[in-house]
């Protein structure tokens, strides 16, 4: 996928996983908070270790006319060009000692969910009845309708 | 000694309280409770019901042998004649007012003025002044943001009894004519009065005002830790447990030198600061330090003030409440720091001095009875 673009990938990855955690998984499972962080960054260390080792080859790629990955060294060219598929080649070439920056950018990625994650808990909320900051911006309209629903279920209670 | 005595709003929160007080500790006094009609009152008091329909202040105690409630409707002088027909009281509570930062002026006017005007005038006819007493429940928001003298390092010193009065908006503007109407028949028929400025008032049963403040940092989720520097601009909280709030009038109704004076009600000054760390510590939910420049808080609190408008503005189109009233968000814009001194003063001792006894026992009680949302 390209470092740049995994490492924004995983915060959004994060701020995504908080959502469907809140709503949707946390009353089923709290531990779901972990899984998800376990199934997201794992399968983004295994994908982008594959493209970059090259046993994903991703040359296939250059049958779009504003790509040119190079046939040696391919998968490396491609993790550290991450927009290549959108047009932009920094054409940056794997170099001896970039083994290095690589493995450190891999574990960022663990930092970079965690970010998304903790912004997405404050934006989304935690805790099932939660609504997070998102309260500040909710519409109006929503709220009201929200309010006279619950209003009428106690009542009827 | 034995002593007839009136508590009107006697169905609020306040006046719940106020009876509850005197049940406890004044065994030869004999309450006269008043509140509007049932059903008037669910006219009047919309957002007693509108938030939460559940919620409901401590009526049980209105069950009490030591005390006769009668209904009566301020705004209607004739229903106000059996409270006083053959009877001399002792003393009266006046803590009926519509609270309601989203009702309009002319509707604050008709209740809290025109009704104070109402009961006076009755009182004035029907009672011995040389005897009575009467406690009157007004509010620090009649000084709105005073001027306020600093001290060496610049923080502003609590603003006293004496300051003048800036109400900021609808509500405060009300309870300040209310004192206006109140100190005019003091000085024209010599009615001993005294006048309480409460701050905004937290305990256990209040939901509304403060409550909406625990409500949204339980519902968010996170508090807010926004730290204002230089320290000195740092923003107080005020507040006053609704325990002290009542025992004070107690207190004060029984002390000659209360008399024809006023005082501010309210604990200790707080930072806002600590009072949300405290409670998002206590709701158990996540805090995180966000410090910012006066200049950039300034813009912020009037991005999110300007937010809450537009979120009324709208609210008031679809004829409904918007999830807090305008009012209210104005407390992250100004400083509300006023002094307690005159009344610790006078003797009276605070059973919730600091914020931390005063939230923690109001969010104790709403965990406890399961008023904020939770998981369980």
């Amino acid at each position: 996928m390209g470092f740049l673009a995994s490492l924004i990938l995983m915060f959004w990855v994060g701020w995504v996983n908080s959502y469907l955690y809140r709503k949707f998984l946390r009353k089923r499972n709290k531990d779901w908070i972990v899984f998800l962080a376990i199934i997201s960054i794992s399968g983004f260390w295994i994908f982008d270790s594959l493209i970059y080792f090259e046993i994903f080859d991703m040359t296939w790629l250059n049958f779009l006319p504003w790509v040119n990955i190079p046939m040696v060294d391919g998968g490396k060219y491609f993790m550290w060009n991450s927009f290549i598929v959108l047009g932009l080649d920094f054409g940056i070439t794997h170099q001896a000692g970039m083994e290095i920056i690589a493995f450190f950018l891999l574990i960022s990625y663990l930092f970079w969910y965690y970010f998304g994650s903790k912004l997405g808990k404050i934006f989304h909320g935690y805790r099932t009845y939660q609504q997070g900051h998102y309260m500040i911006i909710r519409p109006v309209k929503k709220y009201i309708k929200d309010r006279e629903k619950r209003n009428l279920k106690e009542h009827k209670e | 000694m034995s002593k007839l005595i009136l508590i009107d709003g006697a169905k609020g929160h306040t006046g719940t309280f106020l009876i509850r007080e005197i049940l406890k500790t004044k065994n030869n006094w004999k309450i006269i409770a008043s509140d509007l009609p049932s059903v008037r009152r669910k006219e009047v008091m919309s957002k007693e019901t509108i938030f939460s329909s559940k919620l409901k202040y401590m009526e049980e105690v209105l069950q009490n042998e030591r005390v006769e409630f009668i209904p009566a409707d301020l705004t209607e002088p004739e229903s106000l004649e059996p409270l006083f027909k053959d009877k001399k009281y002792d003393l009266i509570f006046h803590t009926a007012s519509l609270y309601d930062y989203f009702a309009s002026l002319d509707i604050l006017r008709k209740i809290n003025v025109e009704g104070i005007r109402n009961l006076l005038e009755i009182i004035y006819k029907s009672q011995d002044l040389e005897t009575l007493r009467f406690i009157h429940w007004s509010t620090c928001g009649v000084y709105g943001e005073p001027k306020y003298k600093k001290d060496n390092i610049g923080y502003p010193i609590p603003a006293d009894e004496t300051t003048p009065y800036n109400p900021p908006n609808n509500y405060s503007i009300s309870k300040m004519e209310q004192e206006k109407v109140l100190k005019e028949y003091c000085e024209k028929y010599k009615l001993k009065t005294i006048i309480i400025r409460s701050a905004p008032i937290i305990g256990p049963y209040q939901h509304y005002g403060t409550f909406h403040i625990f409500q949204i940092v339980n519902k968010s989720g996170v508090g807010p830790g926004i730290h204002i520097y230089p320290k000195k601009k740092r923003l107080a909280m005020p507040l006053i447990h609704v325990v002290d709030l009542v025992r004070a009038a107690t207190f004060l109704a029984e002390n000659d030198k209360a008399i024809g004076e006023v005082y501010n009600m309210i604990i200790d000054p707080c930072f806002q600061e600590d009072f949300f760390e405290y409670v998002a510590d206590l709701l158990d939910v996540d805090y995180f330090n966000f410090p910012i420049w006066w200049p950039f808080y300034k813009f912020m609190s009037s991005t999110l003030f300007w937010l809450a408008k537009r979120k009324e503005k709208k609210a008031r189109k679809l004829n409904s409440r918007p999830p807090v009233d305008l009012s209210m968000a104005g407390y992250m814009k100004h400083q509300y720091l006023f002094s307690n001194e005159k009344i610790k003063k006078l003797g009276f001792k605070f059973k919730f001095l600091d914020y931390k006894s005063t939230s923690k026992d109001t969010i104790d009680w709403y965990i406890k009875n399961g008023w904020l949302e939770s998981e369980n």
